[in-house]
């Protein structure tokens, strides 16, 4: 089979952009969400029962940021 | 006499630390933007914010200011979701703490540095202008989209900064 040279806009591009795309956007929200919850009251525990992951996952990935932002946290529901 | 041997240590010190620099400003970029990796986009956005180095002088005389390429990414995310039939969210749904940890250097960065420092051969001291053209080179990925739903010529801008590497014309 001949390589093609494709062009970077249309067809498969835009699909596999949109792959690139929407993992950055599902970070982004995750991380401006979390905090928004958090700032709201809620505690780490119904922050990781809503994303469907654990308390020590949701921990890991974003107390640094948010003990700096001086966000007051609950610990338990 | 080769641009390398005609080029004083001191010369060498301040492009190695050019090339620190740009990569710590990336990663400020990348993680303010929660992006999971270092990409080639956050280095050229962040070069062009220091204009102190030869790749930012080189984009920014191209038009290619900070503000103005973080619109052309922003753009060809929008592109790119609406591709997947989502629109573009308020700015307040989006904004958060940045991480504190450095997102990891992604392959296409890597290659990026890698293509750019092989251009001119060893007779060049690589600097950040080396890391333009191996961010531009590609013709497929978001730097090309960037580029091409922005309506500019990236081959025209690429073909310059090979030239000016060559030439050894900017420290």
């Amino acid at each position: 089979m001949t390589p093609i040279a494709p062009p970077p806009l249309g067809g498969p591009a835009d699909g596999l952009a949109a792959v690139v795309a929407l993992r950055e956007l599902a970070d982004r929200l995750e991380d401006a969400q979390v905090e928004l919850a958090l700032r709201e009251g809620w505690s780490w525990p119904q922050v990781a029962q809503a994303l469907g992951v654990t308390r020590q996952a949701v921990h890991k990935k974003h107390l640094a940021r948010l003990a700096d932002a001086g966000i007051e946290m609950r610990r338990r529901s | 006499m080769s641009n390398h041997q005609g080029r004083s240590l001191q010369d060498r010190q301040t492009q190695g630390r050019d090339l620190r620099a740009l990569v710590d400003a990336a990663n400020d970029l990348a993680a303010r933007r929660s992006a999971g990796a270092l990409e080639p986009e956050h280095l050229l956005i962040a070069m062009a914010a220091d204009t102190r180095s030869s790749g930012g002088q080189f984009l920014v005389e191209a038009g290619l200011t900070a503000e103005k390429l973080e619109q052309m990414l922003d753009a060809e995310r929008a592109r790119s979701l609406g591709a997947a039939g989502v629109g573009t969210f308020s700015a307040i749904d989006l904004v958060a703490t940045p991480r504190r940890t450095r997102p990891k250097i992604a392959r296409t960065s890597r290659e990026a540095f890698d293509r750019g420092f092989r251009v001119g051969g060893h007779a060049i001291q690589p600097t950040t202008l080396n890391l333009v053209v191996g961010i531009l080179m590609p013709d497929l990925g978001t730097v090309a989209r960037m580029f091409e739903i922005a309506g500019l010529d990236r081959h025209q801008l690429l073909g310059r900064a090979t030239a000016e590497v060559v030439k050894g014309k900017r420290r």
